[in-house]
């Protein structure tokens, strides 16, 4: 084949450019720290990169998610567990008062003291995660126990103004949590009929009104109703106990599966730098050694070495 | 005898003039694009005849020197031809290599943070967040803020493709024009190369001006070219004889009645004729891909990723309940259709837009999933007639709730009227019905002007008096939303993981994927294509690169070859002229004889 002198210069141009260009993706792949910056890098990695940070992201919200169901949880377990020493101390109360040796104004006292977990029962009862009542059911923005009051000020009636509504948290790809414990349910407000006429307050109230009356011939009766109260209440604190418990495994898990998929996140995405770098260097070398043999390549002609 | 030795001196020494000047021009154009290296072709003169005493008038020849006969260029068409082949593939595989990266980088990086794929992300956990706490305004806030990037994004992704459409639709009238620019200079070539051509010469730079022309055109456009007897060259596209000698036939881009430019030629009857884009080939059928197919399908995919979410979010949406109750509304608009903005139907990438209704009131996003009851009757009444209206309540309810109960009646009082009816967890129809009573007739205004009463399943309102005028009457019973309820928030984000329905490419069938799978094979394929298209361009590349080294090969000027010419036709030069010396000698000598 007729070399010229054009079709070398050419050539060292088109080679030298193919260099750098070379050069230039293995530069922008070291800086980065990105083996793969635009879908046409890796077609296939950039689908899977995709898919993985959703997952990751969805994995970040579920893990919140989880959080916030613990929060609720905690908030629901500790007035639970006040709840149930409430009522212990209602227990002591009734059985200090059905034995028969405290006169009138003992009675008077032991009645005064059960109005008043009375009132911190419905303060209990009203119990506020961040914003939200959380014995509510999904009327969360009233409070689930709203009371009536006489003159004095004493509680004589309680209602539940919450529903029966559920609230779910998601903490998995499509399994849900209902992380609320229902006040209806816990209050026995409703009156649940297979465990006899149990209305938390009503019987609390009956107590009291039995104390300040000094009638004492139906506190004995009371002290099983108080008993079949008092188990519900920690049956539901169980519930409660039970969803933390899984929760702690399901955040355990959470904190797992991200971590291997931001490994193969990394995988995918992230450049191997020992690689790059030794890449990098070959490109280099390479690209310093077409420049010199052009330079030598480039100048000579016959014209150097004719004399006129 | 000297005679003759002197003119064979003298045509030497024109005739390696002559190649000398040749030389020159060579190495003058040595780095010329397009020209071809050229040779003086040197004959020998014809012989004489020259009787002699052995010869008895038999010719012994003698030869008369050197004559310069033509100057040739060294080309070699049918390379020509493979370049230009090769050339409009590349020019073709070049724009659509430019617009899908141009594409790639409207789309964005892979990154987690920023792109329709984390906007997508961002809107569904929007939508979890919501359903946790929905009766937060900063939630409802959030999933307004997420939905309008979403938005926004899905608007200025839509917007910066079509403007890469309409680049690539004007650079097809710019290429139009640069082709009719080239084919007007090549029939101006052909009429001086005519000329040129009758009258003997050889006019090798305008052959190669016309070359170049012809190569420049390979990349835009696929021109048969056949060069006639006359060396003129006569040149079609498409079957269509666009250059003949000097008559021209201009292309023209003509705009369709989308805009979109087709590219006809005006053979001379006034009307333009469409061609087909595939015959045209070269740079002008790879902008009419790019613009046609590779862009647009991917605008089209955007546009079935807006409409398909858009839809499966309204239709969630519409059966929910907002915090004030509001249900039946779209979350997702056309946001161009300003007489209808809530028409839902044909959303696309480039009008979507979250309900402006739910802008201004966040309120009204339907994160609950409803209400035990609600029922509306409405009755237009005559004048003079007795307002009768009858609320049939459907069914009982499950929860306890207030149900929001509004009367609307022309001369009623304090018109419409609304009140909250408490009704709890069991209550039947028929007890509903008897609270809703209950509640109206313990309601001064309303209980002055009707008579309510309940017949076990139905609560009638009967006027007192009968209308004045003729009017509307309205009864509605709404359950009122939990605020704590987020189910059907909860559902809307669970859309995230569902197989949605989107419609494919060529409009029959679908496509079910999940709404961030249907966009990331969106994005792969682009990758492939992208990727091959780049491909395709360095092959052919390579390939053009290597047939115009072959050209080069054969017309190139080498400084090496040109300068062993030039000491060669120097050596010749000095030896004729030595001879002319030397027969000079010897006339003198002659004379010296004669006069001695």
């Amino acid at each position: 084949m007729r070399i010229t002198q054009s079709m070398m210069a050419n050539n060292v141009l088109n080679n030298l450019s193919n260099d750098l260009q070379s050069m230039q993706t293995a530069e922008n792949q070291l800086s980065t720290g990105l083996a793969v910056t635009k879908p046409s890098d890796n077609p296939l990695a950039t689908s899977q990169i995709m898919s993985l940070n959703t997952s990751i992201s969805m994995q970040g919200m579920y893990y919140s998610n989880m959080q916030s169901a613990s929060s609720f949880l905690s908030t629901t377990d500790s007035a639970l567990t006040d709840t149930v020493s409430s009522l212990q101390q209602v227990q002591s109360l009734v059985t200090e008062g059905a034995n028969g040796t405290e006169n009138s104004t003992d009675l008077q006292t032991l009645g005064g003291q059960v109005n008043q977990i009375i009132s911190e029962l419905v303060q209990t009862g009203n119990a506020i995660n961040g914003s939200q009542y959380v014995f509510g059911g999904t009327q969360t923005t009233t409070p689930p126990l709203a009371t009536t009051t006489d003159a004095d000020g004493n509680i004589t009636a309680v209602t539940y103004q919450g529903n029966s509504g559920q609230i779910n948290y998601e903490v998995a790809q499509g399994v849900q949590m209902p992380v609320n414990t229902n006040g209806a349910d816990l209050f026995q407000v409703t009156g649940n009929t297979s465990m006899g006429n149990t209305n938390m307050f009503n019987t609390l109230i009956t107590i009291k009104n039995d104390m300040e009356n000094d009638d004492t011939t139906d506190l004995s009766s009371m002290l099983s109703q108080i008993d079949d109260i008092t188990t519900n209440v920690e049956s539901q604190q169980a519930a409660v106990g039970a969803k933390e418990d899984r929760l702690n495994t399901a955040m355990t898990r959470n904190q797992n599966d991200n971590t291997t998929m931001t490994t193969a996140l990394s995988n995918l995405q992230d450049v191997d730098i020992d690689q790059a770098s030794v890449e990098f260097s070959e490109k280099s070398n390479v690209y310093q050694a077409a420049l010199e043999t052009a330079a030598k390549v480039m100048t000579p002609t016959l014209v150097d070495y004719l004399t006129t | 005898m000297s005679d003759l030795g002197l003119s064979i001196a003298v045509s030497a020494l024109i005739a390696q003039q002559d190649s000398l000047n040749v030389t020159s021009q060579n190495i003058a154009n040595a780095n010329t694009t397009g020209y071809s290296r050229e040779q003086a072709e040197e004959v020998t003169n014809p012989s004489i005849p020259v009787p002699g005493l052995n010869s008895s008038g038999s010719p012994g020849q003698f030869g008369t020197g050197v004559d310069v006969q033509a100057v040739t260029r060294t080309r070699d068409q049918f390379l020509d031809t493979q370049y230009r082949q090769q050339n409009l593939l590349l020019g073709e595989s070049q724009q659509q290599s430019d617009a899908l990266s141009q594409v790639e980088t409207i789309f964005g990086a892979t990154s987690s943070t920023t792109g329709l794929n984390s906007d997508l992300d961002s809107f569904w956990q929007a939508w979890n967040t919501l359903s946790q706490e929905p009766e937060n305004l900063p939630e409802r806030t959030t999933v307004v803020e997420t939905a309008t990037t979403l938005t926004d994004d899905l608007q200025g992704t839509q917007s910066q493709l079509t403007t890469l459409q309409s680049n690539l639709n004007s650079d097809i009238g710019l290429d139009v024009s640069h082709i009719n620019d080239d084919l007007q200079q090549v029939a101006n070539l052909n009429v001086t190369i005519q000329s040129a051509t009758v009258a003997g010469l050889s006019p090798n730079d305008l052959l190669d001006q016309r070359d170049n022309l012809l190569d420049d055109l390979s990349t835009y456009v696929n021109v048969k070219t056949v060069i006639n007897s006359d060396n003129t060259a006569t040149l079609s596209i498409g079957g269509a004889t666009v250059v003949e000698g000097s008559s021209v036939a201009q292309l023209a881009a003509i705009p369709d009645s989308s805009g979109n430019n087709q590219v006809g030629i005006d053979l001379g009857n006034g009307n333009s004729d469409i061609m087909q884009w595939s015959t045209l080939g070269g740079a002008l059928y790879g902008l009419q891909q790019a613009r046609d197919v590779g862009v647009q399908g991917y605008v089209n995919g955007l546009n079935q990723l807006a409409s398909t979410v858009a839809g499966a979010v309204n239709s969630l949406h519409e059966t929910g309940y907002g915090l004030d109750g509001t249900t039946g509304i779209p979350f997702f608009v056309n946001g161009s259709d300003a007489s209808n903005p809530e028409d839902p139907n044909n959303i696309t990438a480039a009008n979507i837009a979250v309900n402006p209704n739910i802008v201004n009131n966040p309120q009204q996003i339907a994160a609950s999933s409803g209400v035990t009851q609600s029922t509306t009757t409405t009755q237009g009444v005559a004048s003079g007639t007795a307002q009768v209206e009858t609320l049939a309540i459907e069914s009982g309810v499950s929860e306890n709730e207030a149900l929001k109960v509004v009367v609307t009646a022309a001369g009623m009082t304090n018109s419409p009227k609304t009140l909250s009816v408490a009704v709890s967890s069991g209550d039947s129809a028929a007890t509903v019905a008897g609270k809703i009573q209950t509640a109206l007739s313990g309601d001064s205004d309303v209980s002055t002007f009707f008579n309510v009463t309940n017949n076990g399943s139905d609560v009638v309102l009967t006027a007192n008096t009968p209308a004045a005028n003729d009017s509307t009457m309205n009864v509605s019973v709404d359950g009122l939303v939990a605020p704590g309820d987020g189910s059907n928030a909860l559902s809307i984000f669970n859309l995230n993981s569902q197989n949605l329905n989107f419609p494919t490419g060529s409009g029959t069938g679908t496509i079910s994927d999940t709404a961030s799978n249907f966009y990331g094979s969106m994005i792969s394929d682009l990758g492939v294509a992208s990727s091959q298209a780049g491909n395709d361009v360095t092959n052919q590349n390579t390939l053009v690169t290597s047939l115009n080294n072959s050209r080069q090969s054969v017309s190139g000027v080498s400084l090496d070859e040109e300068m062993t010419n030039m000491v060669q036709e120097q050596s010749a030069y000095e030896a004729a002229a030595k001879l002319v010396n030397v027969i000079a000698s010897m006339m003198q000598t002659v004379i010296n004889m004669v006069g001695g």
